[in-house]
């Protein structure tokens, strides 16, 4: 039925959300943290899902973490897992990926560089004097291809899927872990009812696309429709990340769902847009 | 029948509280554990029935079951075990939670589970975890101190009991008798609605 052999990496993270509800009592209201106690479970559980999880999809603790989106618990470790996870072109804020350009040529890299210098200024006059220069260089091929290149890292923005049970808390996550003010306003991808948000990151960091997914898990009907809204969403982002309840430890639709998003993304190895 | 053992099975996903419903309801001790799943094989337990005048039968035996939706693998491993003792069973307790929106595994199983239903089966969703049930950031939650639901939640308890009941009638379609008021909402940490739920259970009233 399924194969547990196959092992893929994959651009996942697993939040383990609702941390506060974790145990009765687990809860240390006056520090905002969980208890020690709770900790202990926390840290027990999250081994357990990825000892299960490893099973089928090549994931390991660097691939999961807890937080609470209600408490505004751990969301900063959250988000640099989100961020080692993502895609090598997946940029935020002040974190630095790995850029493309440098296995290009010095020369490319330089004008590249040069780019983006004047992005963030906002000034964009004396690049054509630059192409001028590259294009002794440069075949004229290159040199549209690589505005072409250019252009397109300033329009596609980082996009992040969510993705996870219903009710297992996307929307609190999104809207704590990405503070930010709404770009624009919600808008349907295709006819479905997945929601596109856009963020604006500080200090001239650019977009962020988050993509808000139906929840699956909540009856045979609705996730009967469901699948395609994630096959056109997914392959499109940088990183997905899989929202889980701490206290609920039915495994088995997750699972189904990382079987389904390893032979999608599998598909797509680097974002398709 | 007065003779025959009364038998009730608890069932339900995993990390629903059945086994720490039981230590509440029963004065049981079984192991619980937040982190990982601890039920393994199905315990029957047998209990006298001088503490439950409410019912006719001598012996009652209480039989937790492991739960479903650890894994894939997990379940199907199981199935033996719902076979072997759902047909013996008077009341079946299918043990979920409250603070979930996500029924689909409990539907698969009841889909799979319902052949071996027989039309007197006194059938039981037992919603636990209501302390943690819809909070959110503007509403009060749950009230530790005098053990009761609050306000906020109470008003919304008949819409999710409403799309409880919806999520799973429209499984079992008229193959056991089964009514809104056969979803209990309780907490089984801090025991508010387990006498319900118990009296349920045991009696059906």
């Amino acid at each position: 039925m399924f194969s547990f052999k196959e092992k893929t990496p994959i651009r996942l993270v697993i939040g383990l959300n609702q941390v506060d509800k974790m145990i009765p009592g687990g809860w240390n209201e006056k520090l905002n943290c969980p208890t020690k106690e709770a900790e202990e479970q926390l840290e027990k559980r999250a081994k357990d899902i990825i000892s299960k999880l490893s099973k089928i999809a090549q994931l390991s603790d660097t691939h999961i973490e807890y937080y609470s989106a209600l408490k505004r618990y751990r969301l900063i470790p959250l988000l640099s897992k989100v961020i080692a996870n993502a895609y090598a072109g997946f940029k935020l804020d002040h974190i630095k990926p790995r850029d493309p350009f440098e296995l290009a040529d010095p020369e490319v890299k330089a004008f590249a560089d040069e780019q983006r210098a004047k992005r963030n200024k906002g000034n964009q006059q004396d690049s054509n004097l630059f192409l001028e220069e590259l294009s002794k260089y440069l075949s004229p091929q290159d040199t549209k291809l690589l505005q072409e290149k250019l252009a397109q890292e300033k329009q596609r923005p980082p996009k992040v899927a969510i993705l996870g049970k219903a009710g297992v808390g996307k929307t609190t996550t999104i809207n704590s872990v990405f503070n930010a003010e709404w770009k624009t306003s919600h808008t349907t991808v295709g006819t479905t009812e997945a929601q596109m948000k856009e963020f604006e990151l500080k200090d001239g960091g650019g977009t962020l696309s988050v993509v808000d997914l139906p929840g699956y898990g909540r009856s045979l009907k609705e996730d009967a429709k469901y699948d395609e809204i994630y096959q056109s969403v997914i392959p499109s982002c940088d990183v997905v990340l899989l929202i889980m309840q701490a206290d609920a430890r039915d495994l088995t639709d997750d699972q189904e769902m990382i079987l389904k998003l390893t032979q999608w993304l599998k598909k797509s190895p680097t974002p398709q847009r | 029948m007065e003779n025959q053992p009364f038998t009730v099975l608890f069932f339900g996903k995993t990390g629903a509280g059945k086994s720490s419903t039981l230590n509440s309801m029963f004065n049981f001790n079984l192991d619980v554990g937040a982190a990982v799943a601890v039920t393994k094989v199905p315990k029957p337990i047998c209990l006298t029935s001088l503490d439950y005048d409410l019912l006719h039968h001598k012996q009652i035996q209480v039989v937790d079951i492991p739960g479903i939706g650890e894994s894939i693998e997990a379940d199907e491993y199981y199935l033996p075990f719902y076979k072997e003792w759902i047909p013996k069973t008077d009341s079946l307790v299918w043990v979920t939670q409250a603070d979930t929106r996500a029924y689909k595994r409990d539907q698969i199983f009841l889909l799979k589970l319902l052949p071996l239903f027989h039309p007197s089966l006194n059938f039981t969703i037992a919603l636990n975890k209501i302390d943690y049930f819809g909070v959110n950031e503007d509403e009060k939650g749950f009230d530790t101190s005098s053990k009761q639901p609050s306000q906020d939640q109470l008003n919304r308890l008949p819409e999710k009991i409403a799309d409880v009941y919806q999520v799973f009638d429209s499984i079992i379609e008229g193959k056991v008798d089964f009514k809104p008021e056969q979803v209990i909402p309780y907490t089984s940490f801090y025991g508010w609605g387990l006498d319900a739920l118990k009296q349920k259970i045991l009696t059906r009233r």
